[in-house]
């Protein structure tokens, strides 16, 4: 024990005797640690702890989906009935609606403000085992179509909103203008999360009742999620052969959904997931690749000290040969040499762990992909931080020290501490700084690849003009705003009162901006219907393509006379027309929204725009005039998205406080839920390539400069040991170009056989980039290929960036390698 | 073939400045083997230094082949000392990684000579120096006198007119010191001028003239009859 913490002392002297070089590992080991406790927190708190819910390995989320998709739990309402009503594996079935929607909650003061709304099933609660904390759950009545307006609160709200008030339960809120009465509030323990908007994690402040019915109009589509509570003594694996048996039967009695096929013309079917993985199936492969992200740059950082801790043991041989004349064994000298690198790595470690608690919530915060909420975990982080530390010290500390151990002590002794790199030492420092390069490499390509893809997305034109263009959503929904009158005349209001506001050039309203969503059914030209087709519908005002600065490439604009008495109008996308008209012109042409819908007449053609990712390809679209919507398209419009205005500035004004102003004149009730530019919704599409591009770079920087600083250790510390002979060389006729080529030549070499080896380990890099995109960036049924920039591309600029960061590291002590003078270099005889 | 005229050089540390070489005055002509003797610090293997270009921190004049040296710069003195001179070093001073033929042809892979014409040069060289059947070895696989050989094969390779070896039977015993020496006059006898620093007087018997040195003044110089300290 005396030896251990003499050895320890002796450490802490060597350290500080070295700063320069104590401080640059305790740094590495420091941002290496951290991150990777940073990313490990997030991962095991997402991933691998457990449901918060009681006996949480009983629950699944049952799908209606196709083969190999990744686990999940999407519903058609149809099939989400069936199963309801057929299963046997189930003690109790939830049902949700997809994600969370935006409705205006209204206080007493007659202040209304948006708040985030999901509606679900009575089973929903009792399936996850969860009660509320005050009231009850909704009843069979209230879960009933036009049942009795019941809501439960959120813990966070109550507490917000109605300050904690213990006798809420029976009171009346004001939500979408309608009364609600408060029937329970939900425990403090339940956060739950959900997709408000693709891409877009919001909290959960209300659940209403789901209320499923045939006639709601999301009903036919995949819009419902399903979670259940296997009967005891049943298993997944039974409940699955149960669930296989009911597709048959499903498709039998609802031939309608057999028709639904996916590119593979592959029907759905009935499956199963614990509910575990299909809570985390949506961040799990971007979480798995960061995690991933971070231990290579950690064994990069690991690799660099090993490179240069093998260059300071060096160093050290003579010392060690004199040790171990008087006695040291072997194992007390790698006790020595392990000493150094544990107390490294346990400062490096300390560092890390208190990084990690800062760069937790920054990654939560900034993070633009719906993480599930997490779980606490305790001592978790901080005994991770000790393995990572213990660990870190094996690699980057046995690794030198054994090849200081494994030389003749004799030796090292009779050369007077002026002796050369053996063979086997030089080969260690070069394959550690080889296998460096590769991981550098390989996360430099990755970073390089997503870099290319985000500004390839970035590149592709969204068809609107974004200059000085400002978009302020509201959310009309509710009975009040359930008919075409009522909308429209709030409609009008808003624009009348922002119309004539200093600094407003254009204004118009649509359901449905590019890159937000939109409503889409089947429909087509007359006689030519396809319902199960796709045909994107916005609902628009007058000038709203020029307000937006998408061109009519023919026909006209909407116009003010297109109301509800005049003939029905449409206008109609580029795609649109090519592919219902090709060749020919479509003005005057018609389609139908539907079999017993009106004919509509095609007034215009106008540009592409992107209806909801910049990676997928135009769609088919319709514009239709608000004014000739009807009273049931604009209870569903309404009721499902938000409608939009669009104001086109003239010049850069605050428009915040006028926008307030006109919408509240028009309905107190009613706030403005988002109000932003046009560029920001666009950014906003984009925002999780771009962060994992960013992430990447990050990573890839920090280890291209961990190689740089690795790579000028090793060459300096090869130049100095081979001082004498540059002095041989020099005295024999090498001239001091040559000696400089010599050492980057050297450098080279061992950056290229790196770069060989990371080429080769790169090839599955677009692979896992496309798996990590592909949860984020919508394609519209495009191969997620099409949106990754090009590989090879990638690969070049990330070889570049290496040679050229290796070039720079080596040159210096390539330079010095060449101002060696002869006469000292030979000076030891 | 080479004038010195008050070549002078000294080391500066802090604010000492040590003289190593004071005003040394001296002709080498061609085919000459000179002895240069005197004590440690008396300046040996500096004023070897400057013969072999590898210093360029003194004054004084110094003429090669009636090129002014001093009028050169670094690129140029390098050049020639590669075109003309050969060095022996004392503890050989052979590369560890590389084998008997390719510490030989390292002079010659400095300059512009196609690799056959190299290869072809090497082989000769070996089969001068008696030691074709080493040519693979490494020169931890030799003995000193060998290795030492090489040595002198590696700096005569290139056919310079002039070769310098400082100390080179240093680390040899009388057996082997007999061997070099021998193959030093024979390279004088082919018309080699030879330059070399020792303290054995039984080596200096090789030479045609011996100078001494003594704290860096030139003390006597056989060729000019002279003994004492010149000023």
């Amino acid at each position: 024990m005396n030896g251990l913490i003499q050895d320890i002392q002796y450490a802490l002297r060597q350290l500080r005797k070295a700063p320069g070089f104590t401080l640059t590992a305790v740094l590495t080991l420091a941002l290496g640690i951290g991150a990777t406790t940073a990313m490990y927190h997030v991962v095991q708190g997402v991933l691998l702890a457990p449901l918060p819910y009681p006996a949480a390995d009983r629950l699944v989320g049952v799908a209606f989906t196709f083969p190999q998709e990744k686990p999940n739990s999407e519903q058609a309402g149809g099939s989400a009935d069936f199963l309801k009503d057929h299963n046997k594996s189930f003690v109790s079935v939830g049902i949700s609606v997809d994600g969370t929607s935006g409705v205006n909650l209204a206080t007493g003061d007659g202040h209304a403000f948006q708040i985030a709304s999901m509606k679900i099933d009575r089973g929903y609660f009792p399936t996850l085992g969860v009660q509320p904390m005050l009231g009850r759950n909704f009843s069979a009545e209230e879960d009933h179509a036009n049942g009795p307006k019941a809501v439960l609160l959120s813990y966070l709200l109550w507490k917000r909103e109605f300050n904690g008030d213990k006798n809420i339960v029976n009171k009346i809120v004001r939500i979408n203008e309608e009364s609600y009465t408060v029937v329970g509030v939900m425990p403090a323990s339940l956060e739950v999360a959900s997709e408000s908007a693709p891409g877009v994690a919001s909290t959960v402040d209300i659940w209403q009742p789901l209320q499923l019915s045939v006639k709601d109009p999301g009903y036919a589509g995949d819009n419902y999620n399903m979670v259940a509570r296997l009967r005891d003594g049943v298993s997944i694996t039974q409940a699955q052969q149960e669930l296989s048996t009911l597709t048959p039967a499903f498709f039998k009695e609802f031939p309608f959904y057999e028709r639904w096929t996916n590119s593979a013309k592959a029907t759905r079917r009935f499956q199963a997931w614990p509910l575990q993985q299909v809570v985390v199936s949506g961040a799990q492969t971007s979480l798995l690749t960061m995690m991933a992200a971070v231990l290579a740059v950690l064994l990069v950082a690991c690799l660099n000290l090993a490179v240069l801790m093998t260059a300071r043991t060096w160093r050290r041989t003579r010392e060690m040969a004199i040790r171990s004349a008087l006695g040291a064994s072997r194992k007390n000298l790698l006790r020595l040499l392990m000493c150094e690198s544990l107390v490294l790595a346990l400062v490096g470690g300390a560092l890390g762990l208190i990084l990690s608690r800062l760069a937790v919530p920054l990654l939560l915060r900034t993070v633009p992909i719906p993480i599930p909420p997490m779980q606490s975990s305790g001592w978790l982080p901080a005994g991770f931080t000790l393995l990572m530390a213990c660990l870190t010290t094996l690699i980057f500390g046995l690794l030198p020290g054994w090849s200081v151990l494994r030389r003749d002590a004799g030796y090292a002794l009779q050369s007077g501490g002026q002796v050369g790199i053996s063979t086997h030492q030089a080969k260690m420092g070069d394959r550690l700084m080889i296998v460096q390069v590769a991981v550098a490499m390989v996360l430099l390509s990755a970073s390089s690849l997503l870099l290319g893809s985000f500004l390839k997305l970035r590149s592709v034109s969204s068809g609107v003009m974004t200059e000085h263009l400002t978009v302020a959503q509201v959310t009309l929904k509710g009975n009040a705003y359930a008919n075409a009158l009522h909308t429209n005349q709030f409609i009008d209001k808003v624009l009348d009162g922002l119309k004539q506001y200093p600094g407003v050039q254009r204004i118009a309203a649509v359901n449905g901006l590019p890159l937000d969503r939109g409503l889409n059914f089947g429909g087509g030209p007359v006689g030519h219907l396809d319902t199960a087709g796709h045909m994107e519908f916005r609902a628009v005002t007058p000038g709203y393509f020029q307000t937006m600065g998408i061109p009519v490439l023919s026909g006209r604009d909407v116009e003010e006379d297109d109301n509800i008495t005049s003939v029905p109008v449409v206008l109609i996308s580029k795609t649109a027309a090519q592919k219902w008209w090709p060749g020919r012109s479509a003005i005057g042409e018609e389609v139908q929204l539907g079999k017993n819908a009106p004919a509509l007449r095609v007034i215009g053609v106008v540009a592409d725009t992107h209806s909801r990712s910049l990676a997928e390809s135009p769609q088919v679209m319709i514009y239709v005039p608000f004014a000739q919507v009807s009273d049931h398209l604009m209870k569903v419009i309404n009721g499902w998205f938000p409608t939009t205005f669009a104001i086109r500035l003239s010049r850069n004004v605050d428009i915040a406080a006028a926008v307030q102003r006109a919408v509240t004149s028009a309905d107190p009730e009613i706030p403005v839920a988002k109000l932003t530019t046009m560029q920001t919704v666009i950014d906003r599409s984009v925002a999780a390539p771009r962060f994992f591009s960013y992430l990447a770079a990050g990573f890839a920087g920090f280890s291209l400069l961990l190689t740089m600083i690795g790579l000028f250790g090793l060459m300096s510390y090869q130049v100095t040991q081979r001082t004498r002979e540059i002095g041989v060389r020099l005295a024999v006729g090498a001239d001091r170009t040559q000696i400089l080529l010599m050492v980057l030549r050297r450098s080279m070499l061992l950056i290229a056989i790196g770069l060989t080896i990371g080429a080769i380990a790169s090839l599955t890099v677009p692979r896992l980039i496309g798996s990590v995109l592909e949860d984020y960036v919508f394609t519209g049924g495009r191969s997620i290929s099409t949106v990754l920039s090009s590989g090879t591309i990638a690969f070049i600029a990330a070889a570049s960036a290496m040679l050229l960061a290796a070039f720079a590291a080596s040159y210096l002590p390539a330079r010095r390698a060449a101002s060696i003078e002869p006469t000292e270099a030979l000076r030891t005889e | 073939m080479i004038e010195l005229k008050n070549i002078e050089r000294s080391y500066k540390a802090g604010y000492t400045e040590t003289w190593v070489l004071r005003r040394i005055n001296l002709t080498i002509r061609e085919g000459e083997f000179i002895t240069v003797m005197g004590p440690s610090g008396a300046g040996k293997s500096t004023l070897l230094n400057v013969l072999a270009m590898l210093d360029d921190q003194w004054r004084g004049e110094f003429i090669f082949d009636g090129s002014l040296v001093q009028t050169m710069n670094r690129k140029q003195r390098a050049e020639l000392a590669r075109q003309r001179i050969g060095m022996v070093f004392q503890s050989y001073h052979l590369l560890d990684d590389l084998t008997v033929a390719e510490n030989i042809d390292l002079p010659l892979s400095y300059k512009n000579i196609p690799r056959a014409e190299r290869q072809a040069l090497v082989a000769d060289t070996l089969d001068r120096f008696n030691i074709v059947g080493k040519k693979d070895l490494f020169p931890s696989q030799l003995s000193g006198g060998q290795q030492q050989l090489v040595g002198i094969a590696r700096a005569v390779i290139h056919k310079p007119a002039l070769l310098l070896a400082d100390e080179p039977t240093g680390n040899l015993h009388s057996a082997q010191a007999k061997e070099i020496m021998e193959m030093f006059r024979q390279l004088n006898d082919e018309g080699t001028t030879i330059v070399q620093v020792t303290h054995s007087e039984v080596n200096a018997q090789y030479g045609t003239r011996t100078i001494e040195l003594r704290d860096g003044w030139m003390y006597s110089d056989t060729a000019a009859k002279t003994t004492g300290v010149q000023s």
